[in-house]
């Protein structure tokens, strides 16, 4: 048995919750040991949520600090937001996609450009995956579907998880979008294939580096 | 709002809530009444999921209070009665609480707390496990989401073995957390007929003498009870360690994990009031050194030094002098503090500096089209050159107190709008007073706070923002929900001047607004529109189609910045010199285009999806 640990991050809204359950639930069919934490309340309104995978031997469901393998971020604001989760070296998936909160038209703040948001990820890791999922969602018309473009592409980072499984998983969840969002899926997967090819070949070193 | 999705081999995927309602439905429970609040709430909405049993009721309640006294009723009549509420909600129900422990019960009662460390979304972290303490009334613990389902089988059946209330205290963690839960097979209760007993339910003084002494012999036999070692856990190692770890709840399940790495014992205990006094003085004569890791107040740690005093043992007890008293634990902070007592070199964490003007904080805010926010709006602009005190309260509506709109002057506990309106009135007899509130607690405890303003005539203006649910924590329904009750109706009833307006009719509420506040005596204005989110799922139900999208017609605008500074509805945002709608977030509320001064902003009716 392997560990692995996710922290997905990003805005209230955005899907990180659906997600998270689609790996979990996937976890459990692969019978693996699984532990997860999502947020509710308050915080769901437009703020800034994130939601927790573990699977292996673990007891709680929190990820320490500088405990998280991979953090997959919906917004890249928010993968710096909860960059002191990852591990050195660990690996950063993001869309590029950016969500401005609505407080700066009041505040007047400036919502950071993508290099300087990049320059922080860097303090703790090179290993940074960038998705214009935003924009490959949007390209099949189905802008709620960027969260899955993401976990495509984290599909190929861990073969920890089965696409066949979150596939049909995706299907059974949001039936009358079935055929688009596994659209979606796989061009996430496509897309780091593409552009990121040595994560790919290398992404059973991630788990064989983390022993129980 | 995903439930248990089935899993074919290992257990189902549930959340801690869920595990904790499956439990008790596969005990026998036949009554769960409960106020919505996070992080409890998702016990009773999954079994008004699941539930297909008639013969099982489920209630959302008006407020804790009366949730705890219909759950009350049902126990000592026989039945296998379930109370859920948030921390706070206990506070509510304290009342029936205290004296329903000196009664006891005849089926079983379950009393489902969730405690939030951290204040994710409360206004306090107050520690449930002094409520046992405060009533004689044992507290059970699961650590993980995972344990969970069985804990809360396991309060039933000790209920209705002692005949006395259980807390089953659940904290953020468990009650949020995920895991794989496995089902063991369902039971049902013990058939009862209810027979009249008066000496022991109706409680004047001479009868609560009695129950006093009942409950105490019940307690006593909780304290036997849980010497069995079904209730604790411990791991010993040989030869054994010198630190011992006492802990419980959430905490201890970091400490298994941690015991992979570091050198100590562990003894869990899923009771924590009372405690396993003759297993605890064993482990404790075991270890040299104690460490007793917990979440919030000293509650075991206290209770631990005095059980050493009484019976001598000779070991050195800490906690709070390593443990953090404030906001909840997690791997790292238990870890350090087992390493600072052990002397052990702690792991380095580089830590990244994060520049706040950089990594911009996103607080929470209204839903693009909550009729809230217009509210808002509105109310500003009406008392835009008065002097107003706003008295705000729990719900959704409270995000008013944050920018742009900031119109909270306090905001205390649910229903305390009016009852503060009150006391403000009184204070700043010159000064503007507006509460605001929302249905959900206007039903709870706002109405009685309106009794009390209404009977001292005090110079206020209450607006109650109803949206017919209970949002904040999902759109539960409540009194509102349905128009089944009618608040205008309600408060001119009552005594009060009362007005009712769609929440998106900008110019009519400005100017009731204007006209009325000052007219002597409590005014109420209901500003009534639904709940985006709940009416976007209400639509999807019965497949109405979105209403549209707003464009912009960037001739028009002449970035006055009203909509995006003003109302900042989070679907709109200024860039680069031009208003830019995000489709995904408008729901076409057009508020906007109420607002705009150019008439810039018309819908456009979607056609995909
Ligand atoms: S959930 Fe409903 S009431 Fe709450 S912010 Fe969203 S739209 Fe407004
Ligand atoms: S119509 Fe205007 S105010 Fe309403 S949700 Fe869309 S952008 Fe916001």
């Amino acid at each position: 048995m392997n560990n692995l640990q996710i922290n997905i991050v990003g805005v209230g809204g955005q899907g990180t919750i659906s997600i998270g359950r689609l790996l979990l639930q996937t976890g459990l069919i692969q019978e693996y040991n699984i532990r997860g934490n999502e947020t509710h309340g308050m915080s769901q309104r437009g703020g800034s949520v994130n939601f927790q995978v573990r699977v292996g031997q673990f007891k709680g469901v929190l990820i320490p600090n500088s405990g998280a393998d991979i953090i997959l971020a919906t917004e890249p604001m928010e993968a710096v937001r909860w960059i002191n989760s990852l591990k050195p070296d660990g690996i950063v998936i993001s869309d590029k996609h950016a969500v401005i909160p609505a407080i700066v038209n009041v505040t007047k703040q400036k919502y950071p450009k993508l290099e300087k948001l990049i320059d922080y990820v860097r303090m703790k890791t090179n290993n940074i995956i960038l998705i214009p999922a935003m924009k490959i969602a949007r390209s099949y018309n189905n802008d709620k579907a960027a969260n899955l473009v993401l976990l495509g592409a984290l599909l190929q980072v861990t073969p920890l998880f089965d696409p066949n499984i979150l596939r049909s998983l995706i299907k059974e969840k949001w039936p009358r979008m079935a055929e688009s969002n596994t659209i979606c899926f796989d061009a996430g997967i496509r897309y780091v294939q593409t552009n990121y090819p040595d994560y790919v070949k290398n992404r059973s070193k991630l788990i064989q580096d983390n022993p129980v | 709002m995903l439930i248990g999705i089935e899993a074919q081999q290992k257990g189902t995927l549930l959340l801690g809530n869920e595990a904790v309602a499956q439990g008790l439905l596969d005990e026998g429970a036949t009554y769960f009444a409960g106020y919505p609040g996070t992080p409890s709430t998702e016990i009773i909405e999954y079994v008004f999921k699941t539930n297909k049993s008639e013969s099982i009721v489920v209630h959302w309640s008006s407020n804790e209070a009366v949730a705890f006294e219909e759950a009350a009723a049902a126990a000592i009549s026989g039945e296998y009665a379930v109370f859920t509420a948030k921390h706070v909600g206990l506070n509510v129900a304290a009342d029936p609480f205290m004296t329903l422990a000196y009664m006891g019960v005849r089926g079983a009662m379950v009393i489902c707390v969730a405690d939030d460390p951290s204040m994710h979304s409360s206004q306090n972290e107050q520690d449930t496990r002094w409520y046992g303490r405060l009533a004689h009334l044992p507290v059970l613990e699961p650590t993980d989401p995972e344990n969970a389902y069985e804990w809360a089988r396991r309060a039933l059946q000790l209920s209705y073995k002692i005949k006395l209330p259980v807390i089953l205290r659940l904290t953020t963690r468990v009650s949020h957390g995920l895991s794989s839960i496995k089902f063991a097979p369902p039971i049902s209760k013990p058939k009862q007929d209810y027979t009249k007993d008066p000496s022991r339910f109706v409680s004047l003084p001479s009868n609560a003498r009695k129950n006093k002494l009942r409950l105490n012999k019940a307690f006593s036999e909780v304290e036997e009870e849980i010497e069995n070692p079904i209730y604790y856990k411990k791991s010993l190692s040989t030869p054994q360690h010198s630190l011992g770890i006492i802990s419980a709840g959430t905490a201890a399940s970091y400490c298994e994990e941690l015991q992979a790495d570091l050198p100590f014992d562990l003894f869990i205990s899923y009771v924590t009031h009372p405690l396993p006094k003759n297993a605890l003085t064993k482990f404790m004569q075991q270890h040299s050194e104690i460490l007793v890791v917990e979440e919030l107040d000293p509650v075991i740690e206290g209770d631990l030094k005095q059980l050493a005093y009484e019976r001598k043992i000779e070991t050195n007890i800490v906690g709070k002098q390593y443990i953090p008293l404030n906001y909840e634990l997690g791997l790292e902070n238990i870890e350090n503090a087992i390493r600072d007592l052990l002397g052990l070199e702690k792991p380095e964490v580089i830590e990244i500096p994060l520049n706040n003007s950089d990594i911009i904080v996103r607080p929470p805010t209204f839903c693009a089209g909550c009729p809230h926010r217009a509210t808002y709006y509105d109310l500003n602009k009406a008392l835009k050159h008065q002097d107003v005190i706003f008295s705000n309260d729990i719900g959704c509506y409270s995000l008013g107190a944050l920018p742009p709109f900031n119109d909270a002057d306090s905001l205390l506990c649910m229903g305390a709008s009016i009852g503060m309106a009150v006391g403000y009135s009184e204070i700043f007899p010159d000064k503007t007073i507006v509460a605001t509130i929302g249905d959900s607690t206007f039903w709870h405890s706002g109405v009685t706070a309106l009794s009390n303003a209404i009977w001292h005539n005090s110079n206020i203006l209450v607006v109650v923002m109803d949206n017919s649910t209970t949002a904040m924590t999902g759109t539960q329904e409540n009194p509102s929900t349905n128009n089944t009750l009618n608040i205008l109706e309600t408060a001119k009833g009552m005594g009060a001047l009362a007005w009712q307006v769609n929440s998106f009719e900008n110019k009519e509420l400005v100017q009731i607004i204007r006209e009325k506040v000052k007219l002597p005596g409590v005014k109420v204005l209901v500003a009534k529109q639904p709940c985006v989110i709940y009416e976007n799922h209400l639509n999807k139900e019965r497949e109405i189609p979105p209403k549209g999208v707003i464009k912009v017609d960037m001739d028009k605008c002449t970035l006055c910045e009203l909509c995006v500074s003003d109302l900042n509805c989070s679907a709109l945002s200024l860039q680069n010199g031009e208003i830019i709608v995000d489709g995904a977030q408008c729901n076409g509320c057009e508020f906007c285009a109420t607002i705009c001064p150019r008439d810039a902003f018309s819908l456009e009716v979607r056609t995909n999806e």
